[in-house]
């Protein structure tokens, strides 16, 4: 081998290692949230275009909606793609960048973060909304939107941010070295909590409408807009949770934008009987369902979905085993912390 | 430069645009791209380093003109001086530390210490005739302005800086050698800066905060952490300035030759800030006399010469202290080399190197401190403290509260150092210059070794500062 030869193999050598290294060290001390990390991360090991409904938004997405009850009753193949707080323009860039690897039937978005949270710009949980997804355009221009100029490289490149996490380091750090595609694959999104807290139930009669920012109106259009232009379905929603006046307000507004674009519209927060709720058992906190309170939540939304939506039933389908895996650590889940599984 | 991520993304448009362009046009495209990069930063620095481009430009015209030589070049070093005397003393004014105050904003820009320093130089080497005027500003603008080296030098002679310009326009995209080149120092210099100097940095300011409550283990400990601190801070700052510059063809001055190898405080100084030890030597040292006037003279001059460094570094007493005890122990030093017998073992060898070493920490101590009282009090506790009430291991449970990984880290990094810095005196090469010379697969294993250790022990992002650099605030 001649010299020069020998040059470019060592440095494509090198630079394979440094990239290797890399990627070996990014995945070992990244931070593993399930807070709206694990819920990005993990799409991207979803089978290509098998996941029929999407359900985005805030914490009360990945809390409330069980997706493994979807699937075992209604065979709906849902992915919970939500993060802590997130605001509708991070819900935005997360449908752009879900349409890239899945072809949805259905969006559903929960409205919580919108109306609780009015800042232009929310810093609280926005790691946990931006580390999980790929760097892309897409991203960048999430970023761009989410922080303001000063802070933009607080949040990129996320290595910055956790290449210091040695002494941090757990088994699950460790064991996400060797955890497979297939094995990220059976998580759905879905994490319930477990707690129970009585909660008291909230008077609703709020009239008036209003609240929403600017910049939020102006992504729940866009929003709008993108599944119009993509032929997906789009579902507006409020999960259930101990609201107040100034929240209803929101919701009032956006059932109005519903209304005006011809959208489905549902705040579950009318219908606790309906769900047969049990404020003394079904919550975690004023703001969480617990797994029994989403199970019932869930039956309800699965129902309402099946009505007003063409979705298939994917049981009994190869393509969509992960969905049974999935199921089954749930369930097993569910008992570990003590709750009845049907 | 600042070593951020701004600025590797300023340096990488300019460098493509640079090879993009044509050669003739090379010089003022990074004339231009300079001054762009001093406004980015700051705009009063951008607007000093313009008005002083201005200044020396034309007064360099001046100077030229023969029989106006004299006046113009005493008049134009007059003025630096005065500026920079201005610049460093503006605690004595009230009006000037009003931070609303347009004047504050002008009064202390970023840089101006070094390349003040520079335009004095081109000025006296004007007037002895070894330089002919600048008749283009923006050589002038790209001599005093040059990113790389602005903020923190090295200071630059305009002859030697003019040669280097000289490749500019000749410079091909692909060189044998110069690419490499370019890596290692960037690399060293980024891995001295943002794996060892910056960890240092948060335990010595945590020594330094509580020094007070600590023994004088832990405060020798937080000594000897900023001698390596300083000297990783400043030598990677240089490293990465003289790569970055590389990628351009512009040679700059190697400002840091292994200090800590040095076996006496003379060689200390041939080898500390060399740009700044050798502007000292040659414009002010041997002005004065030099050693051509007898020992005693010399001792003088010394101290004077040392005297100056410490004000230029600033004016409050402990940096004239700094300067003074190293100009004491030039001058012992002095003394000793004129001596016969034992006194030679002391600036030679493992017992001199040992020797310089701790001087030289000593003397930080007064460096690192905000006032001399301070330093002074340090210097106290770290002498009479004893073991601290909850003995040592009290002390490193306030600095290493969770864990002693960063401890670790420090301790082998250092390691590291040392022993690099020994082969790399071994064969009479700064450390960039070590690695350059051995074969490229040995260059890409060290490459690789440091690309992942700044990656998992760089001291960025988020919670840190890394644009932060010691030598800034002079």
């Amino acid at each position: 081998m001649t010299k020069k030869r020998k040059q470019i193999l060592a440095f494509s050598i090198f630079f394979l290692m440094c990239v290797l290294s890399y990627a070996f060290f990014d995945r070992l001390l990244s931070i593993k949230t399930e807070h709206g990390i694990a819920q990005a991360r993990d799409l991207y090991a979803q089978p290509r275009n098998s996941i029929d409904v999407a359900f985005m938004g805030s914490s009360h997405i990945h809390c409330d909606v069980n997706t493994a009850l979807l699937w075992e009753e209604y065979g709906i193949a849902a992915y919970d793609y939500s993060a802590a707080e997130q605001p509708l323009w991070i819900t935005y860039y997360y449908l752009k960048e879900l349409c890239k690897y899945q072809d949805p039937k259905l969006v559903v978005i929960d409205l919580y973060s919108p109306a609780r949270f009015k800042e232009d710009y929310q810093y609280n949980w926005l790691e946990d909304n931006l580390a999980g997804v790929r760097f892309s355009l897409n991203k960048v221009q999430m970023i761009l939107d989410s922080c303001e100029y000063d802070k933009i490289w607080e949040f990129w490149p996320s290595i910055a941010r956790y290449h210091l996490r040695f002494d941090e380091l757990t088994g699950e750090d460790w064991d996400y070295l060797t955890t497979t595609r297939r094995e990220r694959a059976s998580f759905k999104g879905y994490t319930p909590y477990y707690i129970v807290t009585p909660q008291e139930e909230p008077l609703l009669d709020q009239e008036y409408s209003g609240g929403i920012t600017l910049k939020s109106e102006i992504y729940l259009q866009k929003i709008i807009e993108y599944c119009k232009e993509k032929d997906i379905s789009l579902f507006l929603m409020v999960s259930p949770y101990i609201t107040t006046q100034e929240d209803e307000l929101v919701y009032n507004r956006v059932h109005e934008i519903a209304l005006m674009n011809g959208i489905a519209f549902n705040s579950t927060n009318y219908f606790y009987n309906a769900m047969d709720l049990n404020f003394e058992e079904d919550f975690n906190d004023n703001s969480h369902l617990n797994y029994s309170g989403s199970c019932k939540f869930t039956e309800y939304l699965g129902s309402e979905i099946k009505k007003n939506f063409d979705i298939p039933d994917r049981r009994g389908n190869d393509k969509w085993e992960s969905w049974d895996r999935h199921v089954q650590e749930i369930n097993e889940k569910a008992i570990e912390a003590g709750f009845p599984v049907n | 430069m600042t070593l951020t991520i701004f600025s590797a993304l300023y340096i990488l448009c300019v460098c493509a645009l640079f090879y993009l362009i044509q050669s003739r046009f090379r010089v003022g495209f990074l004339a231009l791209s300079a001054i762009c990069y001093v406004f980015l930063l700051s705009v009063p620095a951008g607007l000093t380093v313009t008005a002083v481009t201005l200044f020396a430009w034309g007064f360099g015209l001046l100077i030229g003109i023969p029989r106006l030589r004299s006046i113009f070049s005493t008049l134009g070093v007059a003025l630096c001086v005065a500026f920079l005397l201005l610049m460093k003393s503006y605690a004595r004014f009230p009006f000037l530390q009003d931070e609303t105050s347009p004047l504050h904003r002008f009064i202390l820009p970023i840089g101006f210490s070094f390349y003040i320093f520079q335009v004095i130089s081109y000025f006296v080497d004007l007037h002895r005739g070894t330089l002919t005027p600048e008749k283009d500003p923006l050589k002038m603008l790209l001599y005093l302005a040059w990113f790389p080296k602005f903020i923190s030098g090295p200071i630059e002679r305009k002859a030697d800086f003019d040669k280097q310009l000289e490749n500019v326009r000749t410079l091909r995209f692909y060189e044998p050698g110069r690419w490499s080149r370019v890596f290692q120092y960037v690399l060293i210099g980024v891995f001295y800066k943002v794996v060892i100097a910056d960890r240092l940095g948060i335990y010595v300011d945590r020594i330094w905060e509580s020094y007070t409550e600590m023994g004088s283990i832990s405060l020798l400990f937080g000594a000897l952490l900023y001698s390596f601190q300083i000297y990783c801070d400043f030598a990677g700052y240089s490293y990465a300035a003289i790569g970055f510059s590389l990628l351009f063809g512009i040679r700059l001055t190697d400002n840091f030759l292994l200090p800590y190898q040095s076996k006496n405080i003379s060689e200390f100084w041939r080898r500390w800030h060399y740009s700044l030890s050798s502007w000292l030597r040659d414009y002010l040292y041997i002005p004065l006399g030099g050693n051509r006037k007898g020992t005693a003279r010399k001792v003088i001059n010394t101290l004077i010469v040392f005297f100056i460094c410490g004000l230029w570094h600033g004016e409050s007493l402990n940096f004239v202290a700094w300067g003074m005890l190293h100009g004491f122990f030039s001058a012992a030093d002095v003394l000793l080399s004129d001596a016969s017998g034992w006194h030679g073992k002391l600036r030679s060898g493992l017992p001199g190197q040992i020797l310089t070493f701790l001087a030289v920490t000593f003397a930080w101590i007064f460096f690192r401190a905000d006032a001399l009282k301070v330093a002074i009090d340090y210097i106290l506790h770290m002498l009479s403290a004893g073991i601290s009430p909850g003995g040592i291991g009290a002390d490193f449970r306030v600095l290493f509260p969770a864990h002693i990984t960063d401890l670790v880290i420090m301790c082998c990094s250092i390691l590291l150092l040392m022993i690099v810095e020994y082969l790399a005196e071994l064969e009479k090469k700064s450390v960039p210059a070590l690695i350059i010379g051995k074969p490229y697969y040995v260059q890409y294993a060290v490459d690789f070794l440091l690309i992942t250790g700044i990656m998992i022990l760089g001291i960025y992002g988020p919670a840190h500062d890394t644009a932060r650099m010691i030598y800034m605030q002079f």
